[in-house]
């Protein structure tokens, strides 16, 4: 007479958890990193701009900190609302003050000094490999 | 492969085909501009600014091509709005999905990735641009 055993696993919930745990990491390490570059980009002048870049992530809000710092560096300069991310895993990297836009676009007479953009298209292809790492790591 | 800096490149392509065109010119703009047009430049015109970009790396490292952001926008006094709105639509229909060459490398293609739209106050009056964030890959 044989002997059957049957064991059944179901552990999509635990992995599903530890993706997203892992892809928070992810987007919340490459947000600071973008942020980080741009402050190194921002062109410096009361340092209102510089100072103001914040990021949110699903881990971390910095905009009241950002703030804070430009408007004390720039008591004049207007504060930009808060960005939200798009979805709960998504992130943003922005700047609070106002003057960042033109900044960021140029004038009709001022060439614009772009920090945001390079910042976050100097870490493109690194994002894309962390990300790669959270789905080999499963 | 280029025989250029690629961010050259691009803006060189950029240049010619929006210089070049007979619609733009019957708007008509006043030039088309790398990163600010000169104080006596004819509104509207169309400016050329460079926002960011990578590289693509194949093997070994090799470089094969430079994927590179560009706003490319028409601006002028808002009175003139709708011109700046007929030159934007006409820069897209050049520019998106589009390539070409140049005497020196290939823009492999070129979509737009974002619509702008942007407003500023010059001396009392308000300037309005109207354009995007156009992506291109070069080499």
């Amino acid at each position: 007479m044989g002997v059957s055993v049957k064991v059944e696993f179901n552990h999509f919930d635990e992995i599903l958890a530890q993706l997203l745990k892992d892809v928070d990491t992810q987007v919340d390490k490459s947000a600071t990193d973008i942020a980080h570059a741009a402050q190194s980009m921002a062109h410096v002048r009361s340092g209102g701009t510089r100072a103001s870049v914040y990021v949110v992530t699903p881990l971390q809000n910095t905009y009241g900190e950002a703030a804070g710092e430009a408007s004390s560096l720039s008591p004049k300069t207007p504060l930009l609302p808060q960005e939200a991310p798009e979805g709960e895993h998504g992130a943003v990297v922005s700047a609070a003050d106002s003057a960042s836009v033109y900044e960021e676009m140029g004038t009709r007479n001022m060439a614009a000094i772009p920090f945001l953009t390079p910042a976050a298209e100097g870490y493109s292809a690194q994002y894309v490999q962390n990300m790669q790492g959270v789905i080999d790591n499963l | 492969m280029s025989t250029q800096n690629e961010i050259a490149v691009a803006l060189e392509w950029l240049y010619s085909l929006l210089s070049g065109d007979a619609t733009l010119a019957g708007i008509p703009i006043g030039g088309v501009y790398r990163a600010i047009a000169p104080d006596d430049a004819v509104a509207p015109y169309i400016i050329l600014q460079w926002m960011g970009g990578h590289d693509v790396l194949g093997s070994g490292g090799a470089r094969i091509m430079s994927d590179l952001v560009f706003q490319v926008y028409a601006i002028a006094p808002s009175d003139q709005y709708d011109l700046v709105r007929a030159a934007a639509y006409r820069i897209d229909q050049l520019l998106d999905k589009a390539s070409g060459t140049t005497s020196d490398g290939t823009v492999l293609a070129c979509r737009r990735q974002q619509p702008i739209p942007l407003d500023e106050v010059v001396n009392g009056v308000v300037w309005s641009r109207l354009g995007g964030l156009y992506r291109t890959w070069v080499n």
